[in-house]
């Protein structure tokens, strides 16, 4: 995956040293939409919440489907974001305050 | 001098914020995504239960620099004792300004303790724990959040430090603030009222503080998505103070 591509997807990543940390891929590149999807899977398995905008809404990720490369936003087949279409924004488990 | 002559300002030795970036750039390799917080001498760093680094939390400066290179010795504070007393309610009086604490004694006899919360005090704890975040990052968390509310509700955030959102979902009015909890407020024709100040900390924060590990910009992104993607979540995680309690930062 890439930094600061801004024309690709990916995803944006809260982060205490950058602020916001800009990870693209080039959807027409295997091995980066490989690294990706593994980032992604990663991410979710440690609690990240991922949201996604689709039209005017913002959308929690609930689940990631690796197979087929999709955001799964809710329970319906209409219900996904393709990775290739969608800057996501994902966030570290909360603290609390 | 000798050893000490060698270290150079900017590289060898860093400011909290330089740390800050240097240790998110170390890790991101390592699928530190979100950074590592950075421990401030003299505040309590709060981490999520689960994190990856949670020992971080227990981690204490030995040692520090000044801007000329000299070492100076930072004094661990003395372990705490132990105490006789085990805390068993505690609850703030609006009233009084003050929180009520319920403990009771190895013999499990009832007292009661007051506490006083300083606001100054936790603005000025809350001034030491910006040292830790890199101005770049806030300038980035900020282009970052342009791009997510409208420009003019950006252009009142950089003259005021907030800006309000309706929730299309409970039609609740949330006061978006930088470096302070969101203010949740009922607002149609018929009431207008507050509910509540909700903090919340994605990976940490600095005790009696309204710092994050995090930026503040980055916070409000934080806060204004989770209340547009899983409002839900956002009031189940976050802490909801009372807005006349100092925790609330009004």
């Amino acid at each position: 995956m890439q930094n600061n591509e801004s024309s690709l997807p990916g995803i944006d990543v809260l982060n205490t040293g950058y602020g916001d940390f800009e990870l693209r891929f080039d959807p027409n590149k295997p091995d980066e939409v490989q690294k990706a999807k593994e980032t992604i899977t990663d991410m979710l398995k440690r609690g990240y919440a991922i949201f996604v905008r689709q039209g005017e809404e913002t959308f929690r990720v609930r689940k990631f489907d690796a197979d087929r490369n999709v955001y799964i936003i809710g329970s319906t087949p209409a219900e996904e974001v393709p990775i290739a279409e969608a800057r996501a924004t994902a966030v570290g488990r909360s603290a609390g305050g | 001098m000798g050893e000490e002559s060698q270290l150079e300002i900017g590289k060898d030795l860093l400011t909290y914020a330089q740390a800050s970036r240097h240790l998110a750039e170390l890790h991101f390799g390592q699928q530190d995504w979100s950074g590592l917080p950075v421990p401030v001498v003299g505040l309590t760093l709060v981490l999520e239960p689960r994190y990856k680094h949670k020992a971080l939390s227990e981690f204490r400066w030995k040692e520090c620099y000044d801007e000329h290179g000299v070492r100076h010795a930072i004094d661990e504070p003395p372990p705490p004792k132990e105490s006789e007393f085990k805390t068993v309610n505690s609850w703030w009086n609006a009233r009084y300004q003050v929180t009520i604490v319920v403990v009771k004694d190895k013999q499990g006899r009832a007292q009661f303790r007051v506490l006083f919360e300083d606001r100054l005090a936790f603005t000025i704890r809350t001034l030491d724990a910006a040292l830790v975040w890199p101005v770049e990052a806030e300038k980035k968390a900020q282009e970052k959040l342009a791009s997510l509310i409208p420009a003019d509700a950006f252009e009142l955030y950089l003259l005021t430090g907030h800006f309000p959102e309706i929730s299309k979902r409970s039609r609740l009015t949330y006061l978006f603030r930088k470096g302070r909890p969101t203010i949740a407020l009922r607002q149609d024709e018929e009431v207008n009222y507050a509910l509540c100040a909700l903090c919340l900390h994605p990976i940490g924060y600095y005790g009696d503080t309204w710092a994050g590990v995090m930026c503040p910009t980055d916070e409000v992104i934080a806060h204004l998505l989770m209340m547009r993607g899983s409002e839900e979540k956002f009031w189940a995680n976050a802490n909801q103070h009372s807005l006349d309690h100092p925790a609330a930062g009004l």
